[in-house]
């Protein structure tokens, strides 16, 4: 809600400024952001009572002494014998219609009504209604203006018991449903109450006479009524949230006020009923509660009271009587958080929490098997459980996000494979992917079970032994045989042809329940016991990468140290990996070939070979200069 | 076997990684642990008894309408929307006085740079006598500097959560001089013990939850959670 500094800051004497507002909104929980002067305020929904001006003066009032209260019309007014019907007093236990006839034309705002749309930026539509937008602002009650002429007969407020096509005064067409709360003219609906009014039956420019409805609704009968029509409605929003129950004849006599303020009245009357009445909430006054829920000596008894009674609340002997505007108070927890949010929750004094310490086991089933795979040259994926395969199992999500992915997930090779295929897009050669996840399927009933699942495909790996050598069923039984478990009936043969990638290396995946794990980790020890830091993460570039491969020729060994060192010294800012993937010694000869592969990446383009070439010729040269090496195949003028 | 491979760099083992998210879940739920609560997990298919109405979450809550929450089962259950459900079970099944450690994934109708319909949560809770907001504070204290460090600035702010009350969120101090919420926590709603026929007279308690994402985005410089999801292995050996 945004509620501008000038209009807050005239209620309280000592004038705070915006940071100390600021600093006293945030101690008290309300979150906001300050543009210019107008505070963005988030409130929890617990706090539909500062949804207005005057709420949120009430709130602040602990910290800063308020001025003068707000205007209203105090004369009596005459009873308005209005033919009002209610079929829904349990959802609107109290509704007043005030019948409001002017006498001439408004032609400027009051400074204070003028103010509250120019600093706020809001545009103004008709008088009334305009009357009806401050006063929600001023107050937190909303209220409804109907032309008299439109519903003269009267009007009635039921569930509806049928659907309506309905057309609201900002002219979204909608159908309106069955059971939606409804006031109805003539069997006609004309509004959808606590949300917002018909086209038909609003007030123009032109209205001179109107009938202005303020009711209390309960939260639940409103809620989620603006979302499912997708209607912007300021009253909505605070019905939902809770006004307070008795702001309605307030509400009504400082819109007499407004009106007063800006045109002669010719005729005022009013309507007003309670058809349930609404019970106070009334709670112990307990200062030791208060202290063991904060767990300081935090208040005394006339603390205590003193800050009650200056956010509303009235101490009679033991007891303490909840105000009526705010209904999320409803035990003593409630008033803790109050005199926390007071004191200021930084101000509360900290104690150690002192627990017994139990012998846990040290690590996890999960754990034991995501160190082995690590270990192994594997990485860790995690997939969304959504997905867009139904089978057999499959449960359904009634209410799904994407319409794509409407089931949940009834394995895991389906997400491994799309990792695989992501990354072979991405020019990825050596995938070795794994994922534990429960997964959840329906037979008679739902039921789960957890799943470690493999994927992997490609080169064994990047050094000089591994990276000619491409991954099988051999390489995952190796491993697994390190801790005697055999995976040979688990792994599976992907046919490549199913796939939408271009690289034809063998896929293998492999799936198994993690219980059935159990025994073959009982004695696992983590190798790697290091203790890991926080990685910070750099940019990874959508541009293609670029591969070189060189290999030297040479009769020294010792040129294989040297090369290797001129290369991990190689700097560029578009070299993104160097390795040394291959080695050949021919023993008749004694020549030695070592090969490197350079992988370059921009961040900013795709790289051409002619950039990549001055990349390269200082390295090159480098190399080049040493004693008896050569590039087979290339030009080896450099030197 | 030739002599020169003698002269071969020597080959390290060629490790993996693990995810960022399983890390930062486990460095958390190690800290907490480490503490005296107990770790133990539950399903992600929740009853909305578990989910909502045991936890103060009333049917008219906006949580519970169908743009927050994902329904399965012809709408009789939900994808669990927090990891609360399991304090619940803890709260019903095991002895007092009580400290259990959760965490694992959670669903949530959001999507966007910052949101996603999956994400992951721990959550800690401890039921005993005389637990109270000062004891939260203390051990929320502790838990942000083991993962922070003991340097980092921390502010309490009061919030909303039906389950707890008084409600705080926790703050810390970015090195850009921005304060970015990080947990929320509180003292357990008295209505929640009673709901798990605690006698709330008698016993008291404290709850926490954190967003792992948001932790791991703040740790590990990530910008876009999305970035976690995609399995890029250029983002994935970052973490080696």
């Amino acid at each position: 809600m945004e509620i501008h500094y000038d209009h807050l800051v005239k209620f309280f004497r000592s004038k705070p400024k915006l940071n100390e507002i600021s600093d006293s909104l945030l101690q008290l929980g309300h979150e906001h952001e300050l543009i210019n002067k107008t505070f963005d305020i988030e409130f929890t929904p617990n706090r539909g009572d500062c949804l207005s001006l005057n709420g949120l003066v009430r709130d602040l009032g602990v910290f800063f002494e308020t001025a003068d209260e707000i205007p209203i019309y105090k004369e009596e007014i005459p009873k308005f014998a209005f033919n009002f019907t209610n079929l829904a007093p349990e959802a609107c236990p109290k509704i007043s219609f005030l019948l409001v006839e002017i006498d001439g034309d408004v032609s400027n705002y009051k400074d204070y009504l003028e103010s509250y749309f120019s600093d706020l930026g809001i545009n103004k539509n008709n008088f009334f209604t305009d009357i009806s937008n401050y006063v929600a602002y001023e107050l937190g009650q909303p209220t409804h203006c109907y032309d008299f002429d439109t519903i003269s007969n009267g009007l009635k407020l039921e569930f509806s018991g049928k659907s309506y096509e309905f057309e609201t005064l900002l002219d979204q067409k909608i159908s309106l449903e069955k059971g939606d709360l409804i006031f109805t003219a003539n069997d006609i609906p004309v509004d959808l109450a606590g949300v917002m009014g018909d086209k038909k039956t609003s007030c123009k420019d032109s209205t001179k006479k109107v009938i202005i409805e303020a009711a209390f609704f309960e939260p639940e009968i409103i809620l989620g009524k603006s979302l499912k029509y997708d209607l912007n409605s300021d009253a909505a929003y605070k019905f939902e949230r809770g006004i307070d129950p008795n702001l309605q004849e307030v509400a009504i006599r400082r819109f007499i006020s407004i009106i007063g303020d800006h045109v002669k009245i010719k005729k005022l009357e009013l309507f007003a009923k309670e058809y349930r009445e609404l019970e106070e909430t009334k709670l112990n006054f307990n200062p030791q509660k208060i202290n063991h829920i904060l767990g300081d000596n935090i208040v005394t008894e006339e603390s205590y009271k003193n800050y009650l009674e200056k956010l509303g609340f009235i101490v009679k002997d033991d007891e303490i009587i909840v105000p009526s505007y705010r209904s999320d108070i409803v035990h003593e927890n409630d008033l803790a958080e109050e005199i926390a949010r007071i004191i200021g929750y930084n101000n509360i004094a900290i104690q150690p929490l002192l627990l017994t310490k139990h012998n846990y086991p040290d690590l996890t089933l999960d754990q034991k098997i995501k160190s082995f795979l690590i270990n192994n040259g594997f990485f860790e994926v995690i997939n969304s459980q959504f997905s867009g395969q139904n089978y057999e199992e499959s449960i359904a999500i009634d209410n799904p996000l994407d319409t794509k992915k409407t089931f949940l997930r009834s394995n895991l090779e389906e997400s491994l494979l799309e990792n695989l295929i992501f990354n072979e897009r991405r020019q990825k050669d050596s995938i070795k992917f794994f994922e534990i996840s429960d997964i959840y399927k329906k037979d008679s009933q739902i039921s789960y079970e957890r799943f470690l699942g493999i994927v992997i495909s490609g080169r064994k790996g990047k050094n000089y032994d591994d990276f000619a050598q491409i991954v099988n069923q051999n390489f995952l039984m190796d491993i697994f045989a390190q801790i005697n478990f055999d995976i040979a009936p688990f792994i599976k043969l992907i046919d490549r042809n199913n796939l939408d990638s271009k690289l034809k290396t063998p896929v293998f995946v492999a799936e198994i329940r993690t219980s059935e794990l159990k025994s073959a980790f009982a004695n696992y020890q983590i190798e790697n016991s290091k203790v890991k830091s926080f990685v910070k993460t750099k940019p990874i570039s959508n541009f293609p990468s670029i591969i070189r491969d060189f290999s030297f020729a040479f009769s020294k060994a010792d040129n294989i140290s040297i090369i290797s060192d001129v290369v991990s010294n190689f700097k560029s800012p578009i070299l993104k990996e160097s390795f040394m993937f291959d080695f050949y010694e021919n023993t008749q000869d004694g020549i030695i070939k070592i090969a490197f592969r350079f992988v370059f990446q921009s961040f900013k383009k795709t790289l051409t070979d002619q950039e990549i070439e001055i990349e390269l010729e200082g390295l090159l040269g480098d190399i080049l200069k040493l004693e008896g090496v050569s590039i087979p195949g290339y030009s080896n003028d450099v030197k | 076997m030739t002599i020169s491979k003698d002269f071969l760099p020597k080959k390290s083992k060629s490790l993996g990684a693990q995810h960022p998210i399983s890390f930062m879940m486990e460095k958390i739920i190690s800290i907490i642990s480490a503490k005296g609560f107990e770790f133990i997990e539950g399903p992600e298919i929740e009853t909305e008894e578990f989910n909502f109405d045991k936890l103060n979450i009333k049917e008219s809550h906006p949580a519970r309408q169908m743009h927050d929450t994902f329904y399965v089962n012809q709408k009789s259950q939900v994808l669990r929307t927090h990891t609360s459900p399991v304090q619940i079970r803890a709260m019903l099944e095991k002895p007092l006085p009580l400290a259990i450690v959760s965490g694992g994934k959670v669903f949530r109708k959001d999507d966007d740079a910052t949101h996603l319909p999956m994400f992951h949560q721990v959550e800690g809770m401890c039921v005993g006598q005389n637990i109270t907001f000062a004891h939260l504070k203390g051990l929320i204290f502790e838990i942000i500097s083991e993962i922070f460090g003991d340097n980092v600035k921390v502010r309490f702010r009061p919030s909303y959560f039906p389950f707890t009350e008084p409600s705080a969120e926790v703050d810390i101090l970015s090195d850009e001089g921005k304060w970015l919420e990080i947990l929320g926590c509180g003292v357990i709603n008295p209505v929640v013990l009673d709901n798990c026929n605690i006698d709330s007279s008698k016993f008291s308690g404290l709850a926490f939850g954190l967003g792992i994402e948001r932790i791991a985005m703040l740790k590990n410089n990530v910008n876009d959670i999305r970035d976690f999801y995609k399995a890029n292995l250029d983002f994935l050996e970052q973490f080696k």
